[in-house]
């Protein structure tokens, strides 16, 4: 699902469409965030290992806090940028009366 | 943010912390000539459960020259020519300074994560100063910048992921430790690539480096200074991080030369564009986009030589970079406007500016006695002596067409006979006048450069040593470990 959630964002982040790359922004942040939680090994039925050396043993069926805690914070985080992004296209749209990414050619003159 | 719309109280704050941060920047640069490095833990948790910050001479060089910068831009921002008041009063200040902590936060942590946390720092209030003021282009600008960068962030994030669920740690001296270990090594290198990918990104490299073009030149001219000469260098001081702590180019020789080839293509993509450009602004970014070329080919050489020679070339860079878009500031100021065609006559009307502009622009190119001959110098000697004959002469021809780009500008815009079909504008001391605060910012580093230029030695030997501890991560992990 994670990988579809990522097919998904790629393609769409790829759009001129704006309200097909707000889109894009969010899937793909989520999609991030998702992967974390499966690298983190954080899957329901199955007791999370610690691979390394430093010799930890976790309890059974515990599962590791610390990929939850940047999973937390990557959130946060790409909900600023998301926010952001989202206004910022809404003041692009007021400007250049477009919702075209491919008319902004604003700034490629030579 | 306090006091939102007085903006003298925030010019004041600013210029005192920025001033406090100098001084400390200096004081940590003097305590690591004698000591190695420095680390904290934050917290009082231990390594390499705790987030480390941690300081090697390279790390307190960047924070010395980002707190130069800083007092510099700040002086620069505080006349009204170059930074509007009214753009002032809508946060300019806060996000200046939420950006420095950002690029100081980077510079300082030794776990990744931490590292994820003030690169978004950072780049959300570089977004907020790009778009500062809301003018059409910038806001065009803008949006590819975020984009772009934020797809750089999460490359990061997932790199993290996939570090994180092999090794089962962040922070950069145990993943060092881990990452030895051969068996981790098949897909650990997936995240190597993607830190790659991500630090490149943020630091201009090629074939990542066009939403520079696109987006900086479109931001005020105090921002794109102070943003040009950090946020391209906290992704080259990532990316030499990441490169001789966790992933060793030694081990990983694939990367070694894919590195190499990049940082080729960039330094000749980067003068073609710059060749290219009729707005002075653009010719100075794509200049960046090819220095930062040079600084990542004495990564990829990867001898203690090439690494030092990347660092002093890091620092000569900023310095150089950001009191030219200084001097572009004031030009644009002048003439109106930053285009070539626009601006003429600037060598009789304003010689100082002239002059801060000449030695300017040589110190760029490499040209004796100034830095940037120096670092130069050290890059080539490194290539030659692993014999590299084809990335040194390319390193020389793209010199050469600096060369000519910057002289292109010092032609058509300095040494015309001024227009006198356009309006009169005022001479160079009633403008000095009135702008003083952007002629003593520009002064002040100009000050620095020469310092930098005519005794070169201790920054030399500094570097040397800085680039010996950079490339011994065994150091690394037993000071953060121990502690």
């Amino acid at each position: 699902m994670t990988g579809f959630l990522f097919a998904a964002g790629v393609y769409l982040l790829l759009h001129k469409s704006f309200m097909k790359l707000i889109a894009g922004v969010i899937l793909f942040g989520n999609a991030c965030n998702l992967f974390l939680l499966i690298t983190g090994g954080l899957v329901d039925s199955h007791p999370a290992f610690v691979s390394g050396n430093d010799g930890a043993v976790p309890l059974d069926n515990m599962a590791d806090p610390v990929p939850q805690a940047f999973i937390l914070t990557a959130i946060v985080i790409s909900l600023g940028v998301q926010a952001f992004v989202i206004v910022l296209l809404k003041r692009i749209y007021q400007t250049s009366h477009t919702n075209n990414l491919d008319a902004l050619t604003d700034t490629d003159d030579v | 943010m306090l006091f939102y719309k007085r903006v003298n109280i925030q010019r004041a704050v600013v210029l005192i912390s920025t001033v406090i941060a100098l001084i400390s920047g200096v004081k940590l640069v003097k305590v690591l000539a004698r000591e190695e490095f420095l680390t904290m833990q934050v917290g009082g948790w231990e390594a390499p459960f705790g987030i480390t910050l941690f300081v090697d001479r390279f790390a307190g060089l960047m924070i010395a020259m980002t707190a130069l910068l800083a007092v510099s831009a700040s002086l620069f921002s505080f006349s009204d020519s170059v930074m509007p008041t009214r753009k002032k009063q809508i946060g300019f200040y806060p996000a200046f300074m939420f950006m420095l902590a950002g690029i100081s936060g980077a510079f300082l942590t030794g776990d990744l994560f931490n590292l994820y946390v003030w690169f978004e720092v950072m780049l959300i209030s570089s977004f907020v100063l790009i778009t500062l003021g809301s003018k059409k282009d910038q806001l065009q600008g803008g949006i590819k910048y975020v984009i772009i960068n934020f797809i750089a962030s999460s490359f990061l994030l997932l790199a993290i992921g996939i570090l994180y669920g092999t090794t089962g740690n962040t922070n950069l001296a145990a993943l060092a430790e881990s990452l030895r270990d051969p068996a981790l090594q098949t897909v650990t290198q997936l995240a190597a690539v993607l830190l790659l990918a991500s630090f490149g990104i943020k630091a201009a490299l090629f074939p990542f480096y066009f939403w520079l073009p696109a987006s900086y030149h479109t931001s005020p001219i105090a921002v794109m200074a102070i943003v040009a000469g950090l946020l391209t260098k906290v992704g080259v001081y990532t990316m030499i991080r990441t490169f001789t702590l966790l992933f060793p180019l030694q081990q990983y020789h694939y990367l070694q030369v894919f590195i190499l080839i990049i940082s080729s293509l960039t330094m000749l993509m980067g003068v073609f564009g710059a060749i290219a450009q009729r707005d002075i602004r653009k010719v100075l970014a794509y200049n960046l986009i090819s220095k930062i070329g040079f600084i990542v080919y004495g990564l990829a050489v990867y001898t203690p030589a090439a690494v030092a020679g990347a660092i002093f070339y890091t620092l000569h860079h900023m310095l150089v970079k950001t009191n030219l878009f200084f001097v572009v500031g004031i030009i644009g100021k002048a003439r109106g406007s930053y285009r070539v065609k626009d601006i003429n006559g600037l060598y009789d009307h304003f010689p100082r500016l002239s002059f801060l502009f000449f030695v300017l622009a040589l110190t760029l190119v490499g040209i004796p006695p100034f830095s940037g001959f120096w670092g130069k110098f050290m890059l080539v000697d490194a290539g030659l002596s692993v014999y590299d004959y084809r990335s040194v002469a390319l390193l020389l021809i793209v010199s050469l067409l600096t060369l000519y780009s910057m002289m292109r500008i010092w032609g058509k815009c300095f040494l015309t006979k001024f227009d006198t079909r356009l309006e009169q504008l005022v001479t160079e001391r009633v403008f000095m006048k009135e702008y003083y605060q952007v002629y003593i910012a520009s002064v002040f580093l100009f000050l620095v450069t020469l310092w930098i230029s005519f005794s070169p030695s201790w920054l030399i030997e500094y570097t040397q040593r800085a680039a010996e501890q950079v490339l011994t991560p065994s150091g690394y992990i037993n000071a953060v470990m121990q502690r």
